[in-house]
């Protein structure tokens, strides 16, 4: 198979992508796909991700494409952000959602982890009353409900490790 | 602090993903918020990246959905303390009656148990306070005994009376509960508990457990059976057990003369890997602390436990000397080690974290620099090591020919001359530990060169030490006017030797230092301006800490009369350690600008004292200490704050921590905060540092005095993050926090921390942050002296 060999790629709404093959390996999904069946010589649907988050995607992996440690690179969970993810990462909340759902659908391990620890930082140093506001989340605990998981995490003896 | 791993997210296969029906599309009606729609696997893999107080004070409540997720990652401990609560001691049964009764609740969150069979507290190198006694312990293990047979009849499990190996046989079985229904991991914190009647009595809960972490302070001499804890432990992943006094501890499995004596013939160590009468452990982390093994012993664990990431600690010992048996001759000493690493590397495919040290009564002739190179040469990609402080003096290699000619080198000799492996593998190392020697102290300047030579560390693990903060300011350039000038001699080596012969020994220092000349060679290079230029195809080692920019996580035990303030104001001043994110430090006391405590008046002297005149007596503004942790706002990333202190002086009240009041702005602009610069010396510094090593070296260095390195970094302009001084306009103190905990020995005002971290949340200095004073009962780190 040539290293130059192009994939035709389908989103949600019928919109084709033309990318090239060592891109599209970047997916492992994709990967596993085509080391099985071998090139289809069609276009492969992809279901769950619609046109621009899959140009984003397209757009993560290219930047990416020469990336030597791109799988292993991201195994340190607290390791920061790059700039140029960061930018990327820039996006609105429902973006975001997209972006993660479809690295997990196309199993993208290093965009994953990218996504997921845009939505941690969004997380940390806040009180659960600024989450809810941050996220427009619905608190859906009774008073008594949220006394008792406070109490549950403030027993003397039960300590926190 | 241990990372929290991640567990990759679990995929249908290929076809069926790309069968799947299309998820609904928030993003396309561009409404949607973020996570009510992601499903809980999702959120779980965001939730691992907090830690674990975030999860607890903030994630755990924000809605049903994030309650129920982050649970399953919660980590909650259970602790059962002889320690009395009350005054007169009542209420010790019932708190652990009140304890056991929670556990064995249905619904208990409580994953983890720990026993304290310890009267008082300890330090982090003594125990402390009241010896722990038998019947403290007797009373742990048959209380969890009848309560775990209560906890199995309820759950309508086989309970086999009396014999405590069929109930290990259950749990071997296809038995899906655990101690108690929830406890999986067990933390025994005891004193004087004969180890063997340990593990004997604990023998029924191993089967539940995941996790096992004994720590001893003293102990008999005796052995422990570390595989009667793996036999009886199948889940066991992870087994930590840390001897806490200088005695002889053992692991030796089943009859000690013969398993203890250890052999070196090669017939020997290949009928050992034939027998294979050892079955494979899941065990992943081994971790021992103060206790020493033998190699027979060593390869059995190796061999049977073929999944261990973490192997630390492993100290050989010579067991056969103490045992009657002939000593053991060099170079089979040597061979052994080898072969040991070998096989942690051949049959460990996943070990990322290894130490093993021979520890034998000829380790003098066998020297550490030649273990770390055996060690570095084995295991090169190794990213996480440890090392104990008194491996320093001898870490890196010497030439052998050289020390054949010059038989008494100063000391930091050895430290101009790097091996290219022992370069890469430190080169490599993300996570470096360094633990206390109990028989030796630090070499300070070899400490600080070892941290030149990681620039990918991460991980600084300190807290075992008890580090002088003005350490951190020694030269790593170790070139002086003593070192080069044939004149003088080094008074170390007249103490050593009779006056009589004190011409030749002034020769052959002469010719020391002429050898020392020649050999550390300085070209005018501009390239080679950070280095000393070395001969023999060694490589040179940089002169700065290349850590000091990297480092994300710094465990600091400094030393107990060392003031916390003169540490931080070294940090400000040296722009140490911006990228920080995790900061602990164990010291003396906490000064956050809190008001002094009044001195104390012997009551003879109060009593002169007129009333009216006391009262009339003009009272100005009470005086205060100075606030040591404001010289740490360059630590813009920092996330956990965790301070370990003997005390906390004067009254502190929540205002003192006004300095941490967040400041809008900072909160959404913070993570586009520039990176701090690579570690790299600016041009002036480094034509300065040019200028001062040629002056050092052609004029002799009579009268001139070696100027540290860290004078180089004084000036704003030769740090970027200094120059630019960018974390000024974060107005927001440390604005990434979630984790201020404070944990002391003692306190002026008795018990009214509690009150004050209520105090602080009341007045929401900062929502977000956690916020935590707590008495150190279980702090390894505690002062004796003070209590």
């Amino acid at each position: 198979m040539s290293a130059h060999s192009q994939i035709l790629l389908t989103s949600s709404e019928g919109t084709e992508f033309l990318i090239d093959r060592d891109i599209a390996d970047k997916s492992m999904l994709l990967k596993c796909m085509l080391e099985d069946i071998g090139e289809i010589g069609q276009a492969v649907p992809l279901p769950n991700v619609s046109g621009p988050i899959l140009t984003k995607v397209i757009e993560y992996c290219t930047h990416h494409r020469d990336d030597p440690n791109f799988l292993s690179a991201n195994d340190d969970v607290t390791a920061d952000i790059d700039e140029w993810d960061l930018e990327y990462c820039k996006v609105d909340q429902g973006t975001l959602y997209e972006l993660i759902l479809a690295a997990n659908y196309l199993d993208i391990k290093p965009l994953m982890d990218l996504t997921c620890k845009t939505v941690a930082n969004m997380i940390k140093a806040k009180s659960p009353e600024e989450i809810r506001k941050t996220f427009n989340i619905t608190n859906d605990f009774t008073p008594e409900e949220e006394d008792q998981v406070r109490r549950e995490n403030g027993k003397d003896w039960v300590d926190e490790h | 602090m241990e990372p929290t791993p991640s567990s990759p997210t679990t995929h249908p296969p290929p076809t069926d993903r790309l069968n799947a029906t299309p998820l609904p599309s928030p993003y396309s009606d561009n409404a949607a918020r973020l996570t009510p729609h992601l499903p809980p696997e999702l959120l779980e893999t965001i939730f691992r990246l907090l830690n674990q107080s975030t999860l607890r004070q903030n994630v755990n409540l924000v809605c049903k959905q994030w309650h129920l997720t982050s649970n399953r990652l919660i980590h909650r401990v259970a602790v059962w303390r002889p320690v009395p609560l009350g005054r007169d001691g009542c209420g010790v049964k019932e708190f652990q009656e009140a304890l056991l009764d929670q556990l064995c609740e249905r619904g208990s969150k409580v994953d983890t148990l720990e026993c304290w069979v310890i009267d008082g507290t300890r330090h982090r190198h003594k125990k402390l306070g009241v010896t722990g006694r038998p019947w403290q312990w007797h009373d742990f293990v048959s209380a969890i005994a009848v309560r775990e047979k209560i906890a199995m009849q309820r759950e309508g499990r086989r309970v086999n009376t009396g014999k405590e190996e069929e109930v290990v046989a259950d749990g071997d079985g296809d038995c899906d509960s655990s101690l108690f229904g929830t406890i999986r991991n067990l933390r025994i914190y005891g004193d004087m508990i004969r180890t063997m009647k340990m593990v004997e009595d604990l023998k029924p809960c191993f089967a539940f457990l995941e996790s096992l972490k004994i720590e001893i302070m003293w102990s008999n001499q005796e052995t422990i059976p570390i595989f009667t804890i793996l036999d009886n432990g199948p889940r066991l992943k992870t087994v930590e057990i840390v001897i806490g006094r200088d005695v002889i501890v053992d692991i030796v499995q089943g009859d000690y003369a013969n398993d203890a004596a250890t052999s070196s013939s090669s017939s020997s160590r290949n009928s050992l890997c034939q027998q294979g009468r050892r079955r494979n452990y899941p065990l992943e982390q081994l971790i021992f602390n103060g206790l020493w093994i033998d190699f027979k012993t060593s390869e059995q664990i190796i061999l049977s436990c073929p999944q261990l990431q973490v192997l630390k600690s492993l100290n050989i010992s010579d067991n056969g000397n103490r045992i009657g048996k002939p000593q053991w001759d060099l170079t089979a000493l040597q061979e052994s080690g080898e072969r040991l690493t070998r096989l942690a590397r051949n049959h460990c495919p996943n070990l990322r974290w290894c130490h093993i040290d021979l520890h034998y009564y000829i380790h003098r002739q066998l020297h550490r620099d030649a273990q770390l190179i055996q060690l570095a040469r084995t295991l090169p990609q190794l990213q996480s090591f440890s090392m104990m402080s008194c491996e320093f003096p001898m870490a890196l290699p010497i030439p052998r020919s050289r020390l054949a000619s010059l038989p008494r080198l100063p000391s930091f000799y050895a430290f101009y001359n790097c091996p290219p492996d022992l370069l890469q593998f430190f080169g490599h190392l993300t996570v470096l530990e360094i633990k206390r020697s109990k028989t030796s102290s630090c070499h300070w300047r070899t400490l600080n060169r070892v941290l030149c030579m990681c620039p990918n560390l991460q991980e600084l693990l300190l807290g075992d030490m008890e580090m002088s903060t003005d350490r951190i300011g020694d030269s790593t350039l170790v070139v002086s006017s003593c070192d080069l000038d044939d004149s003088e001699t080094p008074l170390s080596i007249d103490l050593l030797f009779d006056t009589t012969d004190q011409e030749r020994r002034q020769r052959e220092h002469q010719q020391q230092r002429r050898d020392f000349r020649e050999w550390v060679l300085y070209e005018d290079d501009p390239h080679a301006i950070n280095y000393l230029r070395v001969r023999d195809g060694y490589r040179p080692i940089p002169r700065i800490w290349s850590c000091r920019h990297s480092l994300r996580v710094l465990d600091w035990g400094m030393w107990d009369l060392d003031d916390v303030g003169e540490m931080t104001r070294h940090i400000q001043d040296y722009r140490l350690f911006g990228q920080l994110t995790v900061l602990r430090i164990a010291g003396l006391d906490l000064k956050v600008g809190q008001v002094k405590e009044e001195p104390r008046v012997p009551p003879k002297k109060r009593t002169r004292e007129p009333l009216l005149t006391r009262l009339i007596a003009p009272s100005g503004p009470p005086e205060r200490y100075p606030n040591d942790l404001l010289a740490l706002k360059s630590l813009v990333y920092l996330e956990e704050f965790v301070m370990e202190v003997t005390r906390l002086p004067g009254t502190i009240v929540p205002q003192d921590f006004e300095f941490l009041r967040r400041r809008g702005c900072d909160f959404e602009t913070i993570r586009s905060f520039p990176s701090p610069p690579p570690p790299s010396l600016s041009s002036s510094a480094q034509r300065r540092a040019k200028k001062q090593i040629l002056m050092t070296l052609r004029a002799n260095l009579v009268e001139e005095k070696e100027q540290s390195d860290e004078e180089d970094y004084d000036s704003e302009e030769e740090n970027e993050f200094g120059r630019v001084d960018a974390y000024k306009d974060v107005r927001t103190f440390w604005p990434r926090l979630t984790t201020f905990h404070i944990n002391y020995l003692r306190t002026h005002s008795l018990d009214a921390t509690r009150a004050l971290a209520r105090g602080i949340v009341e007045a929401s200095i900062r929502p977000g942050v956690v916020f935590r004073f707590k008495r150190s009962f279980n702090s390894p780190r505690e002062d004796y002296r003070y209590w």
